[in-house]
């Protein structure tokens, strides 16, 4: 979301789902798009038939990578290079759009420089591990596209060198001028129905509702709309608050940090050791279990609102039947304690009021109603400035969300390759990197519940290369024990060719995160890095449980 | 008054004159719901009532006759015969008066035969049927020209036409032939489907063969069975509902609809249902990510506890190919062709057109190979 602010003026996909048919070349990252975004995915499939070319940068062959024209089987955390090298090969092969460089974009020439020099074919074989003809060819496809389709995810965002990626990412884009059309521009998938809401209303550490960067300024007009003062100093990002001493009460809703938050054992000390935690959910989770207070939350079905999807798509959601027992929508509950704390702001007494708040605040809601809502089944996409307007599928078209209608071309310095802090060595000679299974959310709260979800992933497991898994004496289907500095794990092993030499994979659904770092974020966006750290893998000692 | 036999022909209407006005055409359906509720023949009726709009229709059990709602739903392609193996789960004795299209009757049948249904406990109201729309279809006329879903007072198929009339009165009419010409229209499954009068209702209820100065305000009942025949009869003497006998002119009309509708699904089928098409479709398979939505909706297979999922295999999002092969044998069997599965597969793959050709061409099959044993 950093990057592509900083870049397009805007941290969200720049195109809607249907459109993403109509690309002639996608490029693919980080993304298990068919077992995590189907509905995405049946629109790249639908493109494919119709003949565009699908290139695919993962470490792990999944279904999408099979599917694609080229798979760039990198190793995690090299996607930045691999970007730079293929935006070296555009510039090389003359193959950018200058006309759209030229009217739509600035700091063009320092980036192209940096460019030129930045990134070697040695580079591409050591870091990223992939054959820089490979990468040549991506990029030509890509550049050759008359409307090429960038697509990503975590794979990319879950790295402490995220916003220098995605940077190279969004610049990619801009070289060939692969914004503001159908079937083209940098499209991050999010992971949960409303996590794109979520941001747009602000439950950012950083952000303001809209995506107004918290400062003084931003805070004397959210002051003047809200009435009342607010800080002018941003918070703590969730991995920071987990480390901070400062932080004595936690109030936690639609969150299980117990599990989903990295190295767990850390973050459960820290649970535990608050003076207050409150948790409101559905479920008493892991989490909750640890909670002073537990608050019953209403499901989806249970309480009326709105959730805005991937491709900044507001959908209206009514309720159906009410919810059981002393249950309350979130909006109800939170709206209970600050009446109770005094708090200034509040008192609102439906969920259309709530909304009636946010298009007050939030500039790219403002034209949108319940009323419109109900008449739009579709839902309408923001940024819908009035209420004639009719939405916005496609960002971007004319002018870019930015000050002066330009996209930037990021500055070298802001996208120059840093190696990893703690790299593999001897003793943690593989790169762990984790993921979702297709039968399983975040931490199975809700899947966890069904037992067809989990007869179809009932446990743990560790993917290893056969070459790997004979080095290291693990046998497939059998336990063993994975290490990192953090942590260790036991779980079974899975001996497949899928992932690539070097590489494991597990999942972060059943406790894994006890092998993930607490302290390695992404200095701009905060995010952990949970998808490279290096590890050892070993035969697990003979069970000593019983039967 | 009008003599009510097995096999006879009438038009009907409610005799309340609020009912005539807000249902489809009649309300002779609405009225016997609310008569059988009222007269305790049956503990709750089955039907579909209006969503969030007059092109959405939900499922309802209602056990008070003034919660009978009216209206038609041909771009809510809902299947009811699975909610009343869902009611007989619980209670096999429960009376029911369903609304049944006829896949619902077909639905009801299969279900029936493995005991998930009590036959003897449901008075199945027909509805003559032309086919359905997928409501994607209709929104889309309705964005092409402007209009709000929420401005749709109801929805009508007539005359090779869907109408949709809006709250100020004014009218789209468009016609089938030329939605389907450009590969849009009723649902696949809909296009090939040759029953549009439910052979195994106990009433078959429908605007064909109502004379045009009727129209709208008068339903074309045929009575079934024995049990069709006591609904109406006493619906009538009740008072409740106003029967004429049907003029012989009104009966040929409507034989003509359906012997014309019965053609096209029958051309439609020989031009989609043959191996080219399987072919394709069979490729298709290759999108499924295992989401289980076309075996959760289908009607007859949800209540099926045979456990096919074994077949499909743990810890892959792609099913094994045997389970597709499993699946594709065994729903060739009681397929009753409405469509739900293809309607709910987020991958698009043309599950009822595979279903379909296998059903054709499996009686063939397995002939041949009988013929090869003997042989």
């Amino acid at each position: 979301m950093v990057a592509l602010s900083e870049v397009f003026g805007s941290g969200a996909m720049t195109n809607s789902i249907p459109d993403l048919a109509e690309a002639d070349c996608y490029l693919v990252a980080g993304s298990n798009t068919a077992e995590q975004h189907p509905i995405v995915y049946r629109r790249i499939v639908e493109g494919v038939e119709d003949g565009a070319d699908l290139i695919v940068l993962d470490p792990r062959r999944t279904l999408v990578a099979e599917l694609a024209d080229l798979h760039l089987r990198v190793r995690p955390r090299s996607d930045l290079v691999v970007f730079l090298y293929m935006a070296r090969v555009i510039l090389e092969e003359g193959l950018h759009d200058e006309g759209f460089i030229e009217e739509r974009t600035t700091g063009f020439e320092a980036f192209a420089e940096h460019v030129r020099g930045a990134v070697s074919e040695e580079d591409v074989r050591r870091i990223a591990g992939v054959d820089p003809e490979d990468v040549r060819e991506a990029a030509v496809r890509y550049a050759e596209a008359d409307r090429g389709c960038i697509v990503y995810c975590m794979g990319l965002t879950q790295h402490d060198i995220a916003c220098r990626t995605l940077r190279a990412l969004c610049a990619l884009a801009l070289l060939t001028g692969n914004v503001g059309r159908p079937g083209t521009g940098v499209n991050p998938l999010r992971g949960q129905n409303n996590v794109q809401g979520a941001c747009d209303a602000g439950a950012l550490a950083t952000h303001f509702p809209g995506y107004r960067r918290v400062g003084p300024e931003a805070a004397e007009e959210m002051a003047r709309l809200w009435g009342f003062e607010v800080p002018e100093e941003p918070g703590l990002r969730l991995p920071e608050a987990f480390d901070s001493d400062e932080i004595a009460a936690m109030y936690v809703f639609g969150e299980n940090p117990a599990v989903s938050e990295p190295n767990s054992r850390h973050a459960v000390r820290k649970l535990r050791n608050l003076e207050f935690l409150v948790v409101q959910d559905l479920y008493l989770t892991e989490t909750a279990e640890l909670a002073d207070l537990v608050l019953p939350a209403a499901g989806w079905a249970e309480r009326t609102g709105t959730f805005t999807a991937t491709d900044r798509r507001v959908q209206l959601s009514e309720r159906i039947v009410d919810p059981p027992g002393e249950a309350r929508p979130d909006w109800w509950i939170l709206e209970a304690v600050a009446r109770r704390l005094g708090l200034k702001g509040f008192g609102h007494r439906s969920p259309r009021e709530v909304f009636e708040e946010i298009r007050r605040v939030i500039p790219q809601y403002r034209g949108i109603t319940y009323d419109r809502l109900r008449r739009r089944p579709g839902g309408i996409h923001w940024p819908c400035p009035s209420e004639d307007h009719p939405g916005t599928p496609i960002l971007h078209t004319e002018r870019f969300a930015t000050e002066d209608g330009r996209a930037r071309f990021p500055r070298p310095e802001d996208v120059e390759y840093r190696e990893p802090e703690q790299d593999v060595d001897e003793e943690y000679p593989l790169i762990l990197t984790t993921g979702r299974v297709y039968a399983h959310y975040h931490t199975r709260t809700i899947t966890g519940r069904s037992r067809l979800l989990n007869d179809e992933v009932p446990g743990s497991f560790v993917e290893i290369h056969p070459r790997d898994a004979e080095r290291y004496g693990v046998k497939d289907g059998e336990e063993v024990i994975v290490e990192t500095p953090y942590g260790e794990w036991r779980c079974r092993a899975r001996v497949t060719d899928r992932v690539r030499e070097g590489v494991i994979f597990t999942p972060f659904h059943f406790g894994e995160n006890a092998l993930t770092p607490p302290d390695v974020l992404d200095p701009e966006a905060g995010i952990p890095e949970y998808k490279r750290v290096p590890a050892r893998v070993r035969p697990a000692p003979r069970s000593t449980r019983r039967g | 008054m009008t003599e009510v036999r097995v096999g006879g022909c009438y038009l009907a209407r409610s005799t309340d004159e609020g009912t005539v006005e807000e249902a489809a055409c009649g309300g002779v359906v609405t009225e016997l719901l609310r008569y059988a509720l009222r007269e305790d023949l049956v503990d709750v009726a089955v039907c579909v009532e209006r969503g969030a709009d007059a092109l959405d229709g939900r499922p309802i059990v209602v056990d008070d006759p003034s919660e009978v709602p009216s209206g038609s739903y041909h771009c809510a392609p809902v299947q009811l015969a699975r909610l009343v193996a869902e009611l007989h789960r619980e209670d096999p004795t429960l009376r029911v008066a369903v609304t049944c299209r006829p896949c619902d009757a077909r639905a009801l049948d299969r279900l029936a035969e493995r005991d998930l249904v009590n036959p003897d406990r449901v008075y199945r109201i027909g509805l003559n049927c032309g086919g359905t729309f997928e409501p994607r279809v209709v929104l889309e006329i309705l964005e092409e020209r402007g209009v709000d879903p929420l401005d749709v007072e109801r929805e009508e198929v007539a005359k090779g036409h869907l109408i949709i009339e809006l709250r100020d009165g004014e009218e789209i009419k468009v016609s089938i032939d030329d939605l389907e010409e450009k590969g849009s229209g009723r649902r696949e499954s809909c296009r090939r489907c040759d029953e549009n009068i439910p052979e195994r209702a106990d009433l078959a209820c429908g605007n064909w063969g109502v004379p045009d100065e009727m129209m709208g305000e008068w339903t074309f009942v045929e009575v079934k069975t024995e049990d069709g025949r006591d609904l109406l009869a006493g619906a009538v003497k009740d008072g409740a509902v106003e029967v004429r006998e049907a003029p012989e002119g009104s009966v040929r009309v409507r034989e003509k609809i359906d012997e014309i509708m019965r053609k096209m699904a029958r051309s439609w089928r020989e031009r989609t249902l043959d191996e080219d098409h399987l072919a394709e479709a069979l490729e298709a398979l290759d999108r499924c990510i295992k989401c289980r939505s076309c075996r959760q909706v289908c009607p007859v297979c949800a209540s099926c506890e045979e456990g096919c999922w074994a077949f499909a295999g743990r810890e892959s999002v792609t099913p094994t190919p045997v389970w597709h092969a499993h699946v594709a044998q065994c729903v060739a069997l009681y397929c009753v062709e409405c469509g739900a599965c293809e309607t709910a597969c987020p991958a698009e793959i043309p599950l009822t057109r595979i279903y379909g050709v296998l059903r054709e061409r499996l009686p063939d099959l397995l002939e041949r190979l009988a013929g090869r044993a003997e042989g």
